[in-house]
C-alpha cells in the first residue's frame, strides 16, 4: 500500500516514513507544501498523511485542491493544532482523519490501516478470500486453519492483491503499491515474488488462488 | 449606597425646600404687613371720623355719636373700644363694652396716630390707634383757649390673626406638596435617565473573556455616556486584539512544543518496535538528543521572553569584553559552520569594554550568531564587525543567502515569525531569538535593526554604550 507523507519537520518524516515502511507501506515523503501538492496530485496513494502547517503550501490548501480535482485518497491530517475549530475546519475541507501531535506510533498506523481497508471498501480487517484469512491488523495469514509465514514483501503482495480480491492487478499497480519493489533492481521481481507467494498459500492439494491474467496482470479469488 | 440618583433627589429635596421656604417666608412677610397697613389705615381713618365729630361746648366735650348709632361699642363678643381724656384730667368718656375698664393712652397726631397691639379688656388680641388734638368748638369763639383731647380706639385683630395663620397653613402645605412633587418627578426622571446606564451595565456584563468581539450599542444612548460607550468600545477592540495575540501566540507554543515532542516519540516508539543493531539505537538517541536541545533553547528563549514581558529581569551591570564574548558564543557554532562550508569573516575593534549584563548580552549575541549560521546559504558568508564611537559600540553581523522580502523585515521580530525558507526548521529556529534579541537589548538600553542589502545579505546592527571608564 503507498503512502505519501508530507511533514516539514525533519525528524519526525524520517521516522515516521521508516516505521510505516517497516509496517509494509511503501512511503514517498515530502518535506514541503508544494512538492507534495505535486506528488499526490500525480500519484496513485492509498492515503495521505498530511501537516497543516507547511512551508511554501499549506496542508488544508492542498486538501482543498485535491478534493476539488476529484481526488478521493483519504487523507489524515497529522498537525500540532488540536482545538476543535482546527479538526472542523480540517474535516470539513475533506479530511478523513485528524490525529493530534504527539501521537502514539500504533495509533497513527492503525487509523492509516483503517484508511487503507475504507478506500477499497473492507470494514472487516481480517479479509477473507475463499478459505484464505489475512488479519490485517497482525500481518497474520492463515488457509484453512494453516498459519502461513510470509516475509515482509510477500505480504504487502498478498494485501495488495487481496484488498481488490476478484480484481485484475496489474503488474504496474503492484510495482508501485508494494513498498519497495519500485527500488528494487530486478525488473521481474513482481513476477518472481508472486511465485513466492504462490508456494506458500497454495500447498499441495490446495486450490489455486492466485491466477495469472496474461498480459493484463493477476487475479486473487477462490 | 451613595448613588447618583439618591444624590440627585437628596439634592433636589434640600433645593427645593429652602427656596420654597424662603419664598414663603417673604411672602407671609408681606402679606402680614400688607394686612396690617391695611387694619391701622381703616382703625386710624375710624379714629379721626369720631375725632372729627367731637365738639366742645364750654367745657364739655360733646361726643356726637352715641351707643344708639354705633352699636360696635355695645359690650359684645366683637366688641370695639374707645376711651376719650381732655387734657391730662381722668378719662373723660369711654364706650360702653369697656364698662369701667381702661385703655392705653396711646397718643399721636391726626396724620400719624400712635398705634399699640394690646389685649383688649376682655382677654381678645386687639390693636390700638390714638390720636390726641383740639377739638373744634360749637359757634365761632374759635381763637377761645382749646382742651387737647386724646381719643383712642381698640379694635380686635382676630381676623388679621386668622388670615395671617391660614396664609401659614396654605404655604407650609404648598412647600411641603412643591418638595414632594419635585423629588417624585425627579425620581422618574432619574428613573427614565438612568436606564441606559442600566442597559449598558447589561450589555457589559454579557461579554465575556470567551467573545470579546462584542461591541456596546452606541445608539440612543445620551450625549453624555457616548463617550463612555466609545472609550469602552475602543477598550474592548485593544483587550480583543490583545486576547488574540496571546491566543495566537499559545497556540504558536503549543505548535512549537508538540511538533519535536512527536519526533522524540515517534523515534523512540519506531526504535523500539523490533530489535535492531546498536548503532541504529546510537543514531535514535542522537536525534533525540539533539531535538532535546532544541526544545531546551526554545524554553529557554521562552522563559526570558516570559520574565521581561513581566519585568522580572534584573541587570547585572559588570565589564564586559566585547571581543572575548563574541569569540566564546562563536565556539560552538563552528562545526555547524565549517559543515555548511561558511566564510566567517572578523573585524573587530580591539579592545573594546562596555559595561553591561554579561548574560542577557551572551543570550543575544549567541542567538543572533546562531541564526546567522542558520539561514546563511550553504557556502555562503557571514561577516562579524564592531566598530566604537562616540561612547557608542555597533556591532554588525551579517550573512548571505537572505531570501526575506522587504515587507517580512516589518515581522522578523514578531514571535514566531518565520520567513518561509526558515519554516523548514520547524523544531529548530522556532522564530523567537529575534524577538527575545530585541526585548533584552531594549532592557540593556541597546538597540537593534535589521536591513538587507544588498537583497541577499541579512544585516543585523546591534548598539550599545561604551564602558564610560574605556574613553
Amino acid at each position: 500500500m503507498r503512502i505519501l507523507l508530507v511533514e516539514d519537520y525533519a525528524p519526525l518524516r524520517t521516522s515516521v516514513s521508516q516505521g510505516l515502511q517497516e509496517a509494509g507501506f511503501a512511503v514517498d515523503a515530502s518535506a514541503d507544501g508544494e512538492e507534495g501538492l505535486w506528488y499526490a496530485e500525480g500519484g496513485d496513494y492509498d492515503a495521505i498523511i498530511l501537516d497543516i502547517m507547511l512551508p511554501a503550501v499549506d496542508g488544508l490548501t492542498i486538501l482543498g485542491r485535491l478534493r476539488r480535482a476529484g481526488k478521493t485518497v483519504p487523507v489524515l491530517l497529522l498537525t500540532a493544532k488540536d482545538t476543535v475549530d482546527d479538526r472542523v475546519a480540517g474535516l470539513d475541507r475533506g479530511a478523513d482523519d485528524y490525529l493530534v501531535k504527539p501521537f502514539a506510533f500504533e495509533e497513527l498506523l492503525a487509523r492509516v490501516r483503517a484508511l487503507v481497508r475504507r478506500k477499497y471498501d473492507a470494514k472487516d480487517p481480517v479479509l477473507r478470500v475463499g478459505d484464505l484469512e489475512i488479519d490485517t491488523a497482525k500481518h497474520a495469514v492463515q488457509r484453512g486453519g494453516r498459519p502461513i509465514d510470509l516475509t515482509a514483501r510477500e505480504y504487502a503482495l498478498l494485501e495488495c492483491l487481496a484488498l481488490r480480491s476478484g480484481e485484475v492487478v496489474s503488474r504496474t499497480d503492484i510495482w508501485e503499491h508494494v513498498y519497495d519493489f519500485h527500488a528494487s533492481a530486478e525488473s521481474n521481481v513482481v513476477d518472481v515474488y508472486i511465485g513466492y507467494l504462490r508456494k506458500k498459500i497454495e500447498g499441495p492439494g490446495e486450490s489455486r488462488l492466485i491466477h495469472t491474467r496474461r498480459g493484463e496482470g493477476y487475479v486473487l479469488r477462490p | 449606597m451613595r448613588t447618583l440618583r439618591s444624590r440627585l433627589l437628596l439634592g433636589t429635596a434640600i433645593g427645593t425646600a429652602t427656596v420654597l421656604l424662603v419664598a414663603g417666608i417673604a411672602l407671609f412677610a408681606l402679606f402680614r404687613s400688607a394686612l396690617w397697613q391695611e387694619f391701622d389705615e381703616s382703625l386710624a381713618t375710624k379714629a379721626r371720623s369720631l375725632a372729627a365729630m367731637m365738639e366742645l361746648d364750654g367745657d364739655a366735650l360733646d361726643l356726637e355719636f352715641d351707643e344708639a348709632n354705633l352699636p360696635e361699642f355695645r359690650p359684645s363678643a366683637t366688641a370695639e373700644y374707645f376711651e376719650v381724656w381732655l387734657n391730662d384730667a381722668e378719662a373723660y368718656a369711654c364706650s360702653p363694652s369697656l364698662a369701667g375698664g381702661d385703655l392705653p393712652r396711646i397718643t399721636g397726631s391726626i396724620e400719624a396716630p400712635g398705634f399699640q397691639t394690646l389685649s383688649l379688656p376682655d382677654g381678645r388680641r386687639g390693636r390700638l390707634a390714638g390720636i390726641s388734638f383740639m377739638p373744634r368748638r360749637e359757634g365761632r369763639d374759635t381763637e377761645a383757649a382749646r382742651p387737647t383731647v386724646t381719643f383712642v380706639l381698640a379694635r380686635e385683630t382676630a381676623s388679621i390673626d386668622h388670615t395671617l395663620a391660614q396664609l401659614r397653613w396654605i404655604l407650609a402645605g404648598v412647600g411641603v406638596a412643591a418638595v414632594l412633587v419635585s423629588v417624585g418627578v425627579l425620581a422618574w426622571l432619574v428613573q427614565r435617565g438612568l436606564h441606559p446606564v442600566r442597559r449598558l451595565a447589561g450589555e457589559i456584563s454579557e461579554i465575556g473573556v470567551a467573545d470579546l468581539s462584542a461591541r456596546l450599542n452606541g445608539t440612543d444612548v445620551p450625549g453624555e455616556l457616548s463617550p463612555v460607550v466609545d472609550r469602552l468600545n475602543d477598550l474592548l477592540q485593544r483587550l480583543e486584539s490583545a486576547f488574540q495575540r496571546e491566543r495566537r501566540f499559545s497556540a504558536d507554543v503549543a505548535h512549537e512544543l508538540r511538533t519535536p515532542l512527536a519526533g522524540v516519540r515517534s523515534i523512540l516508539e519506531v526504535a523500539l518496535s523490533k530489535p535492531r543493531e546498536g548503532a541504529t539505537y546510537q543514531q535514535a538517541m542522537a536525534e533525540c538528543l539533539t531535538i532535546n536541545r532544541h526544545m531546551h533553547q526554545m524554553m529557554e528563549n521562552l522563559l526570558h521572553l516570559a520574565r521581561a514581558d513581566a519585568d522580572q529581569l534584573t541587570l547585572a551591570s559588570e565589564t564586559v569584553d566585547l571581543p572575548a564574548l563574541l569569540r566564546e558564543c562563536w565556539t560552538p557554532l563552528e562545526q555547524r559552520a565549517s559543515e555548511k562550508g561558511l566564510t566567517v569573516s572578523w573585524r573587530l575593534q580591539e579592545p573594546c569594554t562596555l559595561r553591561s549584563d554579561v548574560d542577557k548580552l551572551r543570550l543575544v549575541l549567541q542567538n543572533l550568531l546562531d541564526n546567522a549560521v542558520a539561514y546563511a546559504n550553504r557556502g555562503g558568508q557571514i561577516a562579524i564587525e564592531s566598530v566604537s564611537a562616540n561612547g557608542e559600540t555597533t556591532l554588525t553581523i551579517s550573512n548571505t543567502g537572505s531570501t526575506l522580502s522587504p515587507a517580512d523585515l516589518n515581522h522578523v521580530f514578531d514571535r514566531f515569525w518565520r520567513g518561509d525558507a526558515a519554516r523548514k526548521a520547524t523544531g529548530q529556529h522556532c522564530g523567537l531569538g529575534l524577538a527575545l534579541c530585541r526585548t533584552v537589548t531594549t532592557l540593556l538600553g541597546g538597540s537593534i535593526r535589521i536591513s538587507t542589502a544588498p537583497p541577499d545579505r541579512f544585516i543585523v546592527t546591534f548598539c550599545v554604550q561604551c564602558a564610560a571608564a574605556e574613553g
